[in-house]
């Protein structure tokens, strides 16, 4: 079966005073500003190809308002219309939106709003596209800059029919399963066409709860350099710099001024899935080791502090 | 000459002990500082772990509407990562269980008799 989904596109993410939002993703996370209209802004990475990777909208609550997955051709639009239709998913076609084409959006069983969508404008990266250098000249010094936007953790009342919804009807693969003693899976890392370890991933949690979504951070130097940026600015870190036994991922927990967590993710040591390859398990008895590798034990802090 | 410095008396029930907030500090960071282990989280007033029940007047802080409601706030809770005193306060876990207090002379704290966590 081919890949019909290339990558996690944007997230759109609620934040409680855009202002404060702006100053946090832009001059500590390093993310550049797109545009901002009202009570939204758009922005994306250095490295994005894409118009955009994280929406921020003004709101009462944080937590997550919608992510949206981006096909490999535009013709795989109409071949998720048709898997939604098959499976009684209700969806609605939405035309346009900022610097996008048309979109399916649907709800999960988990609650959460997700679209799918092919056209967006590709504006390119911060690098020309003769003989680029490997890094923009002008990236800000102080902030974490992450490339791209790696993946999201979303929580799901009933976990098990959520990973049963994305891989028949959105045909996302596992990596790696948290299984129940009945061998049935309660957690789960679903990966897209770029093949790593992870573009989605779900545990049990509240409908609609965002755990974190994250960028891609990878080496060992960068990874300390993000944590003290963190530090510097007075960030909150709630976990790390750590690795994970799932997805062998080395990262960093954090939250953003609002208590949105974030992830620098990257660093998964010759990481390599092969489509066809059988998926890796983990228990209720190695999950500890699997999710903080070497604190081996689960912190309460990871099933209960999300938005 | 020692800056004087307004502060207000947190009574935590049903531990029966009162620690020092001073002007514009969380109640959280007032607590951790004296050593009283409240429960919290994200520490950004999104998460709603850090709720607790509050008599008497706090700044609520910019916190998430879900998890602290309008009408939370009129019946006395207050996410503490967020709240700042405003007069003398007491204050209480949700289940109105004991929270857990840290005796600062059992460890790292024999240098400065505080410790900090935010």
């Amino acid at each position: 079966m081919p890949f019909r989904i290339s990558r996690l596109g944007y997230v759109e993410v609620r934040v409680l005073d855009l202002d404060d939002a702006l100053d946090f993703y832009t001059n500590v996370l390093g993310l550049r500003l797109v545009e901002r209209l009202g009570k939204k802004a758009y922005l994306k990475t250095w490295d994005d190809q894409l118009a955009y990777c994280v929406i921020l909208t003004e709101s009462d609550t944080p937590g997550m308002v919608r992510a949206a997955f981006r096909t490999v051709d535009p013709e795989d639009v109409d071949y998720y219309e048709k898997k939604l239709k098959q499976y009684e998913v209700p969806y609605e076609v939405i035309p346009e939106d900022y610097k996008r084409g048309k979109a399916l959006r649907f709800k999960t069983p988990s609650g959460h709003t997700f679209e799918i969508y092919y056209e967006i404008e590709v504006p390119g990266n911060f690098l020309p596209k003769e003989s680029p250098d490997p890094w923009p000249r002008d990236l800000k010094s102080d902030a974490i800059n992450p490339p791209k936007i790696d993946h999201t953790l979303i929580t799901a009342p009933d976990p098990t029919k959520m990973i049963k919804f994305c891989e028949e009807v959105l045909e996302f693969r596992a990596t790696e399963y948290v299984v129940n003693s009945d061998g049935q899976p309660v957690a789960a890392w679903l990966y897209q066409a770029r093949q790593q370890p992870h573009d989605l991933a779900i545990i049990p949690g509240r409908e609609a709860g965002m755990h974190h979504f994250a960028f891609h951070i990878s080496s060992a130097q960068d990874i300390f350099k993000a944590a003290d940026i963190m530090v510097m600015n007075d960030v909150k870190i709630d976990w790390g710099p750590g690795r994970h036994g799932i997805t062998r991922g080395s990262g960093i927990y954090f939250f953003d001024p609002f208590g949105n967590r974030i992830e620098t993710f990257g660093g998964y040591t010759a990481y390599l899935y092969d489509p066809g390859a059988k998926p890796i398990i983990w228990t209720e008895e190695t999950m500890g080791k699997g999710v903080f590798y070497y604190e081996r034990r689960l912190v309460e802090s990871f099933l209960t502090v999300y938005t | 000459m020692s800056e004087v410095r307004t502060a207000f008396k947190i009574h935590l029930l049903p531990n029966n002990i009162t620690f020092i907030c001073h002007e514009g500090q969380t109640i959280l960071d007032a607590a951790l500082r004296a050593g009283i282990e409240l429960p919290h989280g994200c520490t950004r007033g999104g998460c709603g772990v850090c709720k607790i029940r509050v008599k008497g007047k706090v700044d609520f802080g910019r916190v998430s509407r879900a998890m602290l409601t309008d009408q939370e706030k009129e019946s006395g809770f207050c996410l503490s990562c967020r709240a700042v005193p405003l007069e003398d306060l007491e204050i209480s876990l949700i289940d109105g269980a004991s929270a857990k207090v840290i005796q600062h002379d059992e460890f790292y704290s024999f240098l400065f008799k505080t410790r900090t966590n935010l």
